[in-house]
């Protein structure tokens, strides 16, 4: 038995040194800091007034310890969207051009399985002033141009023309542009906003790919799919959804029976709206539940978001004594209600083309006289339309893609002065604080702002 | 015969039994509401079973081999006598005998033997489920050449090496054993203590003496396997996955999550990576490595096969090192390397 003692005295012994040594493991701790793959914006960077602030991590995280130690001085309201290892923290304003900001992620912040962040992650970024994107007809088509400030030169971002729109994403540190192929089907590109480096993003072949929409890293845009044949017609638009990270593209709906086009992303990334044209409505689909509201409408184009995401508004058409005239609705989500904008409806006028201003407060949109459509106004009012003033009127002027600054204290927009030999297109900027507005580019068409 | 009989005993046992309750049910219309947790078990049963009898197959078949065309004395010749170097040569012979964590126990017991010292038959049972070239290959392909598969290769060979090298303080490797294990008839109805040569006759009587052994062997470790899959799959039955799996979290905790988990499910080492991906990104890498290295050591099914071949005192040996071995090296992988 002898031998026996040795043996369960060797185990006995090796069993304690383990025991020991795995206490010895565990009290000295996690010595692997959860890691941070990237934060956006750079730390030392200009950023974006819309820019979300994004920290992509090395390991999936404890969603509730990283939102709690999350920061941000000077204190920002704003909503976290999280997409696989990263983290969204959406602003519900706009920040404040020419502030400082600094993220802090406060050590202790803990991952999903394993390890905590070991130390404060600091980063701080100011906030620019915006620019402004257009494009400009050329003798072959359409090419990308940019100022990266209100005051700078112009400088081409495409590499040639061709091209059919843009969107530009909400860091505004690129762009996404479609461009038509040699194949006749319209590719995806994207170019950065000091330009110079355009690349093809998506491939479409004989497809036709456009109107992309661009939100806490998903781009969603539309896509028409080429006949088998030249002489048959073009399939129906219908929205599909394309990964940055991997490349895949797939269709939003697996059933190829819905259609639809214009594809534009809640504030929050969470819901996309488009318009189906099959069924004249406006479809708001939820991208967590799948669940989605219609909204009917003949006006083809999608509404504005509510920087909440609360609302949208839109308009649709009226045909009032066989006249088709244009009024502005109010989708309210929350409520799953659809009211006029403006309580009783004013039948004398076309209105249609709201948007909403970053703030909340404001909208925009179009008014045109029923006895002279020629003839265009952008308005200005609060959210609750209980009174309006005229931004913008010029007789002959048709007035489109206007869109507020940041800030919610000007109006960037689309003139196009017809009857006349200065009948070209240009780009202008409505500034409220002046009441008054100043052309910025020339020859300019479809702006957006540059943030 | 006996043994034969035994295991179809068991077997046919098993099978009436199932299939009583399947005709009762039937005949009634279906108005016999069997409870979930039987088609629970009789689904992991099976799965067990099914994935595990070929490999049992294959090493019964080795030892059948071993037994009639390798001479004790050519083993022990060509076994290292430095313990160390014996248990490091067990550590590696997986890839001589490509037998997973079932086929490994007859052959290992045949081997001891003709012979192996414990140092090196105890480093081969616990290394060779994972050190031969098919479960190398299934974990590359499931993982890569990353960490986890070198890993795995690297946790597994050091383990099974320092458990041999403490069994080897045994001096006396009977003791450690089965009487059953020592006089287990090369051929019926000879002695063990007779120094017998290597099986005489044609090629192919020695073939069909090396299917009879493995036959006998198959059934004779086989019934064991039926018990160690049924109460695994008992066992799984009544503690669903997703009640350990919930509570998988932390360094230390995920790692004891994932050995109970190993050692219920029973899976064959073979396909262990492939089921083990299903838990990457949601447990820690290290708990996920002592899933894919205490699996193939220890679980229910290997324990009762264990104890066909080495006393009771020894499994608990054999059992407890190798996890304290685990539990120590995976947490630490857990709490010092970031990956």
């Amino acid at each position: 038995m002898s031998s026996w003692r040795a043996l369960d005295r060797t185990v006995a012994g090796v069993a304690l040194v383990l025991l020991a040594a795995l206490a010895l493991v565990l009290w000295r701790g996690d010595r692997v800091s959860v890691t941070i793959v990237r934060t956006a914006p750079a730390a030392g960077s200009q950023a974006a007034a819309t820019a979300p602030i994004v920290i992509e991590f090395g390991q999936r995280m404890n969603a509730a310890s990283v939102e709690q130690n999350f920061s941000i001085e000077p204190a920002v309201e704003g909503k976290f969207v999280w997409s696989d290892n990263t983290v969204y923290f959406l602003p519900s304003q706009p920040l404040e051009v020419g502030a400082q900001y600094t993220v802090t992620l406060a050590r202790g912040t803990q991952g999903q399985i394993a390890h905590e962040l070991l130390e404060d992650r600091v980063f701080s970024f100011e906030v620019r002033a915006p620019g402004v994107a257009f494009l400009r007809l050329e003798p072959s088509g359409y090419s990308l141009w940019a100022m990266p400030a209100l005051d700078a030169e112009p400088v081409q971002l495409s590499p040639g023309d061709g091209v059919f729109d843009f969107t530009v994403a909400s860091d505004g540190e690129s762009l996404i542009f479609s461009v038509v192929n040699e194949e006749a089907g319209i590719d995806l590109w994207t170019v950065s906003r000091e330009g110079g480096d355009a690349r093809l993003l998506l491939d479409c072949g004989v497809d036709r790919c456009f109107g992309p929409s661009q939100r806490a890293g998903r781009i969603a845009y539309t896509r028409v799919l080429a006949p088998m044949t030249p002489a048959e017609p073009y399939g129906p638009p219908r929205v599909w959804l394309y990964d940055p990270k991997s490349g895949s593209t797939v269709r939003l709906h697996a059933d190829s029976q819905k259609i639809g086009f214009g594809p534009s992303w809640s504030p929050d990334g969470q819901r996309l709206a488009y318009f189906d044209g099959g069924n004249g409505r406006l479809v708001v689909l939820d991208m967590r539940t799948g669940d989605e509201v219609h909204i009917p409408t003949m006006a083809g184009v999608v509404g504005s978001w509510a920087p909440s995401g609360e609302y949208m508004l839109f308009f649709d058409t009226l045909l009032i004594d066989g006249r088709p005239v244009n009024q502005v609705y109010r989708a309210n989500f929350a409520t799953q209600d659809v009211l006029p904008f403006f309580d009783p409806q004013p039948l004398d006028a076309d209105y249609s083309g709201p948007v909403v201003s970053p703030n909340g407060e404001w909208v925009a949109l179009k008014v045109r006289d029923l006895e002279n459509l020629a003839s265009e106004q952008l308005w200005i009012l609060p959210a609750d339309g209980a009174y309006a003033m005229v931004a913008v009127e010029e007789s002959g002027s048709l007035y489109s893609k206007y869109l507020w600054r940041s800030d919610s204290q000007a109006l960037l927009y689309h003139r196009l002065t017809l009857g006349s030999a200065e009948s070209a297109p240009s780009v202008w900027l409505w500034e409220r604080s002046r009441n008054a507005s100043r052309l910025l580019a020339e020859e300019a068409n479809q702006p957006l702002w540059l943030p | 015969m006996k043994r034969v009989f035994n295991t179809l005993s068991i077997v046919g046992l098993a099978v009436l039994g199932v299939a009583l309750v399947l005709f009762l049910q039937n005949w009634m219309g279906g108005g016999i509401e069997l409870p979930s947790q039987f088609y629970t078990f009789t689904t992991i049963f099976l799965g067990i079973f099914i994935e595990a009898a070929p490999f049992l197959l294959l090493g019964t078949l080795a030892s059948g081999l071993v037994e009639v065309f390798f001479k004790k004395e050519s083993i022990q010749r060509i076994m290292p006598r430095n313990r160390f170097l014996g248990a490091l040569a067990g550590g590696l012979l997986g890839f001589v005998f490509p037998v997973c964590e079932c086929g490994v126990v007859p052959l290992t017991r045949r081997l001891f033997r003709k012979g192996m010292g414990p140092a090196m038959g105890v480093a081969f049972l616990m290394a060779s489920p994972v050190l031969n070239p098919i479960v190398i290959l299934s974990t590359y392909a499931a993982y890569g050449w990353g960490p986890v598969l070198w890993l795995r290769v690297a946790l597994s060979l050091a383990i099974a090496v320092a458990t041999g090298l403490i069994f080897a303080v045994e001096e006396q490797p009977a003791r450690l054993l089965r009487p059953s294990s020592l006089s287990l008839a090369p051929i019926r109805g000879a002695s063990v203590d007779v120094a017998l040569p290597i099986y005489p006759g044609s090629l192919g009587s020695r073939l069909r003496r090396a299917l009879s052994i493995a036959g006998e062997e198959f059934f004779e470790m086989g019934r064991y396997l039926i018990i160690g899959s049924m109460l695994a799959a008992a066992l799984q039955a009544v503690v669903p996955q997703g009640t350990l799996l919930a509570l998988g979290s932390g360094p230390l905790l995920s790692v004891l999550v994932m050995m109970l988990l190993a050692v219920l499910l029973s899976i064959c080492s073979t396909v262990d990576a492939f089921v083990s991906l299903a838990f990457v990104g949601t447990f820690t890498t290290g708990s996920v490595l002592s899933f894919l290295v205490l699996g193939p050591m220890v679980d229910i099914k290997n324990i009762l096969l264990y104890l066909q071949v080495f006393r009771r005192r020894t499994v608990l040996y054999m059992v407890i090192l190798p996890v304290l071995m685990v539990i120590l090296a995976t947490v630490f992988i857990n709490l010092n390397l970031g990956i």
